[in-house]
């Protein structure tokens, strides 16, 4: 690329090439600080294998451990009760146990796993985590074994943290105090206690950035044993990462990323050559590409064949799909179509159903009847194709009255007797220039008018099934409906009709443009002079790809539809500076409140921002010709902590483009690169210092962030607090953490743990309290009647209304 | 070898030279620094001074021949479409306004809009518009000068884009071609002859990049007179182009990247000292952020002058803001609030409102009395503060003010309950955290569920007394729920038509802290003396009100509507669908570009990242192009405008808000000038006849798509069969049947509609028929229903069958909805 300024505009002011203001004064490195690097490769030989680890190290990582099991593992049965999204994830276990099929925005890896934790606790699926609070002890839920899954990874996180920042060739001190830094990070501690996801992420996260690490450090024995080891595990890590959590494209967009600049120095490598060059790129991308994806897949494949059974989720799905599922098949329907065919007619791009009509009226625009779409299978949906001139057409079986392209129809709602109708008047809803209302119009008798002609024009047809192109053919051929004499095609959208239209879905006619959304196609279908055995037809089911992809996307959509408002929902700018946590249980006078631990928190923070200044600083120094090296360890420091700084950079800042809901737990994955930093920014701080004083600094901040946890740990761990405790702990005003809710002090707990049954005194005591006060004196009151119920739900809606109220609580809840 | 060696960075990379000395000067040959400065002479002549324009005569011949042409093709039958065009209607409105002086919010800065507003005020245009009416002819609507602005600023592009290319080095040959091509660009012709924004903001960004370029020129003699003259005029240029519209900020992003690469190889150079790099930064700063930031405010400055009156669009904005426009001012209000006063209080983080009550009761839930948040004045919001303990505290005269933590209870002036909360959820916001808010109870019965302790947060700094008690006005506090431990909050949830879509207020346990802050806007007190302190709002001083502006039209710009033309940003670029303006009768406008030109300028686009693509790998692999002069030359340029074009172009794909094709023609603009480098590029050996000739055919092959599509640009009659033919692209939807043509035909035979008189009118004619006759029906339907309903009458579970035959489904319906969305 040429510079802007080719030395030829800039006489006076040229870039020379009299750069080196200083005589480089520059000392080799002594390599032999760095750990694992080529000098000293023989005598390590013995242990490059798996772990590689001197003697301290072996000691050091089991210390940690052991301290790791005790802080996450205490008391895990604590609260014996729904935490937080436990609700979404124990109900997704119970529902995998049971085998009914279910939509959540979350890949599957993370919740077959507790799932399998359950199972193997012999949990018997027969409870349905509905609300936080609810009692696990009655039902004998093993929710204690589906938390030491999450326990267990996020303990996994230490050793990982400590061999990730001891590999990568910094000092022992800076991955002892990174490791325990981990481990006292109050907010980690309490996702790790929790059945939710967060934890496997993390894990899976962390060990994917060691594998890397190893894989990095094996950079120069390219196509050895080990360097396909750890590619492979990196890979295999990113695939269980993004298994979890869709948050782990992030953790591939960084290991991608690392790779492509390992690329590009490469290519810049004049000696390796285009063919090595290229088996270079294709070892990368199976192992980092074709690995993850089919491992991905696989997860789903276990999905499928777990969830056999139609359940709450199905209304997200196409009809192929659900046929799919047991109890959901839908019956063979004849293929013909002929005028007088009774027809249910689907819309093709939304899943908002059948075109339907009711008996009750527009309360605007030409108060005739609605029509809307309608997602559930009613006699409501049915239509009967009339000729436009003579409704009843002879069918004759020699010569059938075949519907062909361009044939005008109309369409008589069967119920109410009407005919499907449109004119020039704005829809109630969107009320545009381009838009008609659509209503059914006449009574019985009524000949019907012009505005009742539609033509039928075939867009798509089964390839199978040729004749489908020319006619219409029950599933087979997809057609607009094309209102005649305003010109305009049979439309819905995603826009519901306010309560008068009972929620359901708009149907409008819309004039210009070629719309997905004016596609329709018949599903069910009969006549009453089609002989029995005529031909029939049915959903094809599709295969795995199909579903996989279709699940895929609707979990997409669904994902970025979450933006419905959450008390405890924050913006990303807010997390770095920790300004709220997140209450997640609260019962006895006790809670859990997600929250980090300021100082840990805070430090990785000012490591980020320490790195970005440092890093502007050289710039500008490099750029007006001075030379750093720092003993020769620039380099190294660089491009480990600019690794560090990309991990967090890239599992931080897409945040700011999602406009779904976010939560302070998002920030996690980052904060774990942000905590390896403060590792990089403690060895570079410290590096001119003796081992002594490195320690003692070390321990210093060891000993106040292990203070810091024990302030904050009630709300890790649900235990015992007083409400002047609390109150001092409340650094920020903005950290809402209810101080009112503890008792006055610690004796008190104690009591409390002696009538133990008698839970929730204050609580119910409250409730008993208003309820007692209004009975009293709201008799008057409760007298009015507001409105009556309009109808009732019919029997066999239930079923769909159990499944509204799931997808209500998922979307309202989900994270 | 390469696996096991040590693989390091070598610098053997010298693999060959692949440098040439450079062929004889050509024109393109800058090497003399002079001859880059256009127009200037360097071989003792005397050069012609540095005018705007310095421009030789034979340019100037094609020049006025350009400007002559293009006015004839941008302002032919400007008055053509005698009603109004897409969002002219909108733009009309606002220059009412403007001319009225009443306030509105768009989305847009003001700047276009006031031009607009001046030409029609300058016509002779009284502000008056009939909205419902889109026709102008015929009334004193002064539609055609308002056109002229687009018009004349579309006029505009074409000398400038002339200047851009010949003065950054390029031959007259491609300045020629360039702002021929944009002459003859169906789309930007189309803009550029209605009332619409983008007209100006092309104009604008094609001015800022001439005077960039002219500035760049200038580079080589830091802080002269013209060097800053040149800065300064891109400072105004980007003043101009985002106070047109925010997409103007691409200009700014582009324009501060340029100066940032400028900048930092100026940091580069030893021989720089820092105080007079710290110049080069200051005179940038200055000339490049600080003007264009005074226009912008200037812009705004002028619009809120203009804009003195209210209107309803001021209810979305604060009170402070409403009190500084006329027709909306409040009265002074005491500020002592004490037990016994009658307040209203007002949410104070929305909009929406007062707290308000009514009797109507909820559906479900406790079914008592409604509590919600309303926006107007009303007997309603009247709520009257009593005392914990003894509701009929009288007032002494001693008033007893209410403090900071004070228990208090508020009775409904007009029902005479209490506000009252418990432990049931709300009926929209159905969440664990949230509590049900009621009116409840009556004069004499109150529970302790009606107890709401008061919370200060915060006061106003001049009053030091509102920080300890209640003040009208300067306190804002929080209303906590003694027993159930949440606070009186609101948010932009609205209630369904049983509450008359005000907005839902509830009570939230660790809701969104500011959602839960009140105040107190009026306040009476019986026993008060007349002569007590009184307080008002403040006005809002200019930047209060800018700032607040801005933050509604943000909310306002990221809102999304509904659009059948909308379309994504890869669709662009091939020009896969256009805009239908208007139709009527047998004409329409329908937004197309010239597909040639358009699809010319994205084939260049791509050959150029492809060429750059090459040129960054062969550099990795150690291939040593070096260019000549004119090589690097063309590089710079072709850079420049390439980044241009990205920097207009892809933000958009970040952009979750609708699009619509015209926000490409910024881009567009950029895409074409590289049409120009990349002609000059390949026919850089050619002969001089060769170029003209391959100019000339190019050109020809452009006019005669324009003339072929030129009938939905200008609104024209077009014939039926060509129409069809014209739809090179089926998913092109202007609509051919509008034009009169054999399809009648078909119709009738396919209908069966009789029409005898094949004119299109008929059909319409028909249709008015038709609406009447189902009129008619309709009111014997009604007769129908009513009958049926009479029978069925007694009969109350033989109704519900009846008429509501297995309906669909309650509430929860609504969620299972919104999330297949």
């Amino acid at each position: 690329m040429a510079s802007l300024y080719p030395e030829q505009y800039l006489t006076p002011v040229s870039t020379g090439d009299i750069r080196n203001r200083y005589k480089p004064n520059y000392k080799s490195y002594t390599t032999s600080q760095i750990y694992d690097l080529d000098e000293n490769l023989k005598e390590r030989k013995s242990y490059r294998s798996l772990i590689g680890l001197s003697p301290t190290d072996t000691y050091n990582l089991i210390g940690l451990t052991i301290i790791a099991f005790f802080v996450r593992l205490f008391h895990i049965e604590h609260p014996n009760s729904v935490v937080f999204d436990e609700v979404h994830f124990g109900g997704f276990a119970s529902k995998y146990i049971k085998g009914t099929f279910f939509m959540d925005v979350h890949p599957p890896l993370a919740k077959l796993l507790i799932t399998f934790a359950g199972v193997l606790g012999g949990f018997d699926g027969n409870f349905d985590f509905k609300e936080i609070g609810m009692d696990y002890i009655e039902p004998k839920v093993p929710y204690v074994i589906m938390r030491l899954l999450s326990g267990i990874l996020g303990v996994l996180v230490i050793p990982i943290a400590y061999l990730t920042i001891k590999l990568s060739g910094f000092s022992t001190i800076a991955a002892f105090l990174v490791a325990n830094l981990i481990l006292f990070e109050n907010g980690l501690i309490t996702q790790s206690r929790l059945i939710l996801l967060d934890s496997p992420l993390i894990a899976f996260t962390a060990f994917t950035v060691l594998m890397w690490v190893k894989f990095l450090n094996q950079e120069k024995r390219p196509f050895e044993l080990w360097w396909w080891v750890w590619m492979a595990m990196t890979g295999v890590g990113l695939g269980l990462t993004v298994s979890v959590k869709w948050v782990g494209l992030f953790t591939i967009a960084f290991v991608g990323l690392s790779t492509i600049s390992g690329l590009w120095r490469l290519l810049g490598d004049l000696r390796v050559t285009p063919a090595l060059f290229l088996k270079h790129f294709i070892a990368r991308a199976l192992c980092l590409i074709v690995i993850p994806i089919s491992l991905y897949m696989f997860f789903f494949v276990i999905h499928f064949a777990v969830l056999r059974n139609s359940g709450s989720g199905v209304g997200f799905m196409s009809s192929e799909f659900q046929q799919t599922l047991g109890g959901h098949g839908m019956q063979d329907m004849p293929l013909d179509i002929a005028y007088g065919s009774t027809i249910s007619i689907r819309h093709e791009n939304t899943q908002g159903g059948y075109l339907h009509s009711h008996l009750h009226n527009y309360p605007t625009g030409s108060k005739q009847q609605q029509v809307t779409l309608y997602p559930h299978k009613d006699d409501n949906n049915l239509w009967a194709i009339d000729n436009q001139t003579d409704p009843e057409v002879p069918f004759s079986e020699t010569d059938p009255n075949w519907i062909y392209h361009n044939s005008i129809i109309r369409l008589n709602h069967i119920i109410t007797k009407r005919r499907l109708h449109s004119h020039n008047v704005r829809p109630p809803v969107t009320d545009a220039d381009y838009q008609n209302e659509v209503s059914t119009y006449g009574y019985d008798g009524f000949e019907g008018d012009a505005n009742d002609h539609w033509r039928v024009e075939i867009t798509d047809y089964d390839k199978s099934d040729p004749e489908s192109r020319e006619r219409l053919r029950t599933l087979h051929t997809k057609f607009r409906l094309y209102h005649v004499i305003t010109g305009c095609y049979l439309y819905s959208h995603k826009v519901k009709l306010p309560e008068w239209g009972f929620e359901q879905q708009e149907v409008t006619c819309v004039k210009g443009g070629h719309y997905p959304n004016t596609i329709w196609f018949i599903e069910s279908n009969s006549h009453p002079k089609l002989p029995d055995d005529a031909e029939k037809v049915n959903y094809r089911k599709p295969g795995f790809f199909k579903k996989f992809l279709e699940l895929n996307k609707v979990m997409w959509t669904t994902n970025s539809g979450l933006t419905d408002s959450h008390p405890y929902e924050s913006r990303p700018l807010s997390w770095i500076l920790l300004s709220r946590g997140i209450n997640f249980w609260s019962k006895d006078n006790r809670q859990i409140y997600l929250l980090g631990n300021p100082l840990v928190w805070w430090a990785s923070t000012f490591s980020i921002l320490f790195f970005i200044t440092a890093k502007l600083i050289f710039l500008l120094r490099e750029k007006r010709g001075y030379k750093d090296h720092m003993d020769g360890k620039k380099e190294h420091f660089e491009s480990w902590s600019g690794l560090f700084f990309m991990g967090w950079c890239l599992h931080y800042l897409p945040f700011f483009l999602m406009s779904r809901q976010l939560f302070l737990h998002h920030y996690l994955p980052s904060l774990y690169f942000a905590i390896l930093l403060i590792g990089v920014a403690f060895d570079l701080f410290t590096h001119k210092l003796s081992f002594r004083n490195q320690l003692i600094t070390a321990i210093i901040f060891l000993v106040a962030s292990v203070y810091v946890f024990t302030i904050f740990s009630p709300l890790v761990y649900a235990g015992p607090w007083t409400k002047t405790d609390c109150q001092k702990a409340k650094w920020i005003s903005t950290w809402d953490f209810e101080c009112s809710t503890h008792l006055d002090n610690y004796e008190d707990y104690l009591n409390s743990v002696n009538i133990d049954f008698r839970e929730s005194d204050n609580v119910s005591n409250i409730t008993e309290f208003s309820q007692e006060s209004e009975s009293t004196t709201g008799i008057a009151f409760e007298e009015q009647p507001f409105v009556k119920e309009v109808y009732d739900h019919d029997e066999e809606n239930r079923f769909e209304d159990d499944v509204d109220q799931d997808v209500h609580e998922m979307i309202a809840n989900e994270h | 070898r390469y696996s096991t060696s040590v693989v390091s960075l070598g610098d053997i990379r010298h693999r060959k030279n692949g440098y040439k000395e450079p062929d004889s000067p050509s024109i393109h040959d800058l090497l003399d620094d002079d001859l880059l400065m256009y127009g200037t002479k360097e071989n003792g002549v005397k050069s012609i001074p540095k005018f705007l324009t310095r421009i030789s005569t034979s340019d100037m011949c094609s020049f006025l021949g350009l400007i002559v042409v293009s006015i004839i093709v941008r302002l032919y039958r400007l008055d053509h479409p005698s009603s109004a065009v897409f969002d002219e209607k909108h733009f009309m409105t606002l220059a009412s306004k403007y001319i009225r002086g009443t306030f509105f919010i768009d989305v847009h800065p003001p700047l276009a809009k006031l031009l607009i507003a001046l030409s029609g005020f300058l016509s002779g245009y009284d502000g008056i518009l009939n909205l419902d009416e889109k026709e102008f002819s015929g009334s004193n609507y002064p539609y055609v000068t308002m056109r002229l602005i687009s018009g004349i600023l579309g006029v505009f592009i074409i000398p400038i884009s002339y200047l851009t290319i010949k003065l950054s080095g390029f031959s007259t040959t491609a300045a020629f071609l360039v702002s021929a091509l944009l002459i003859f660009e169906n789309g930007l012709v189309t803009q550029s002859r209605l009332i619409l924004l983008d007209s100006p903001l092309i104009a604008s960004t094609a001015f800022t990049m001439l005077m960039w370029v002219k500035f760049h020129n200038e580079q080589k003699r830091p802080f002269r007179t013209w060097w800053w003259v040149w800065l300064t005029m891109t400072g105004v240029g980007l003043g101009l182009t985002v106070s047109i519209k925010w997409v103007g900020f691409f200009t700014t992003v582009f324009i501060g990247l340029l100066t940032i690469k400028d900048l930092w190889d100026l940091l580069g150079d030893l021989h720089l000292p820092p105080i007079r790099w710290a110049n080069h930064f200051l005179a940038r700063m200055l000339c490049l952020l600080a003007i264009p930031v005074i226009l912008y405010t200037l812009v705004f400055a002028i619009h809120f002058s203009i804009l003195e009156n209210s209107s309803e669009d001021a209810i979305s904005m604060s009170p402070e803001f409403r009190h500084t426009l006329n027709g909306h001012g409040m009265n002074d209000t005491p500020i002592d609030v004490g037990y016994g006063s009658t307040i209203t209080l007002r949410h104070s983080n929305t909009r929406y409102g007062y707290l308000h009550s009514h009797r109507h009761y909820y559906p479900s839930g406790s079914r008592q009395q409604q509590v919600t948040s309303y926006p107007f004045k009303d007997e309603n919001n009247l709520w009257i503060i009593q005392k914990e303990s003894d509701p009929k505290m009288p007032f002494e005269t001693n008033p007893s003010w209410i403090y900071h933590n004070a228990l208090i209870r508020l009775s409904h002036v007009y029902t005479e309950g209490w506000l009252h909360s418990h432990d049931t959820r709300p009926l929209v916001t159905d969440s664990e955290h949230q509590n049900e808010v009621s009116v409840y109870g009556s004069k004499g019965h109150s529970d302790n569920n009606d107890l709401w302790r008061v919370e200060i947060v915060d006061h106003d700094k001049s009053d030091p007394d509102s920080s300890k008690r209640l003040r009208a006005i300067h306190t804002k506090f929080r209303l906590f729920h003694i027993n159930t431990g949440c606070y009186l909050f609101t948010h932009s949830t609205k209630l369904p038509e049983w509450g008359f879509r005000q907005h839902e207020v509830t009570c939230g346990k660790g809701a969104t802290y500011t959602n839960t802050i009140w105040y107190i806007e009026t306040n009476s007190h019986p026993n008060l003396s007349s002569d007590t302190k009184m307080v008002n709002y403040k006005k809002l001083g200019f930047f209060g009100k800018f700032i607040e502006l801005h933050k509604v039209m943000w909310t306002n710009f990221k809102s999304n509507i509904l659009h059948p033309y909308l379309s994504h940003p890869s669709s662009w670029i091939l020009l896969k669908r256009g805009i239908g303006f208007w139709n009527k009768e047998h004409n329409q406008i329908y937004l197309i570009g010239n597909p040639l030109i358009w699809w010319t300028s994205t084939l260049i686009v791509f050959i150029f990242v492809v060429e750059k693509l090459i040129a960054i790998l062969r550099v990795k692999r150690g291939y040593i192009d070096r260019f000549n002069v004119k090589g690097e030359h063309f590089e710079l340029w072709s850079n420049v405008f390439l980044m241009g074009w990205c920097l207009h172009y892809l933000p958009f794909y970040l952009m979750s808000k609708e699009l619509f094709l015209q926000y490409y023609f910024p881009s567009l603009y950029f895409a074409i000038l590289l049409i120009g480098v990349g002609f000059d590029l390949i026919t850089d050996r050619f002969n001089p006849k060769n170029r003209t000739i391959i100019v000339t055919i190019f050109l020809i092959a452009s006019i005669y798509i324009f003339i072929l599509f030129s009938p939905i640009a200008y609104g024209n009659t077009w014939e039926k069969s060509s129409c069809e033919n014209s739809k090179w692209l089926s998913s092109w939807d202007y609509d051919c049947d509008l034009y009169v043509g054999s399809h009648l035909t078909r119709n009738t035979n396919t209908t069966g509609i009789e029409i005898t008189n094949p004119e299109f009118s008929d059909i319409r004619e028909f249709d008015k028929r038709a609406v009447e006759a189902e009129d008619e029906d309709n009111e014997k339907e009604e007769q129908c229903q009513q009958e049926v309903q009479g029978l069925e009458a007694n009969v109350e579970t033989n109704k519900e069958q009846r008429c509501f035959p297995r309906m669909g489904h309650p509430r929860n319906f609504k969620a299972f909805l919104s999330a297949t969305i």
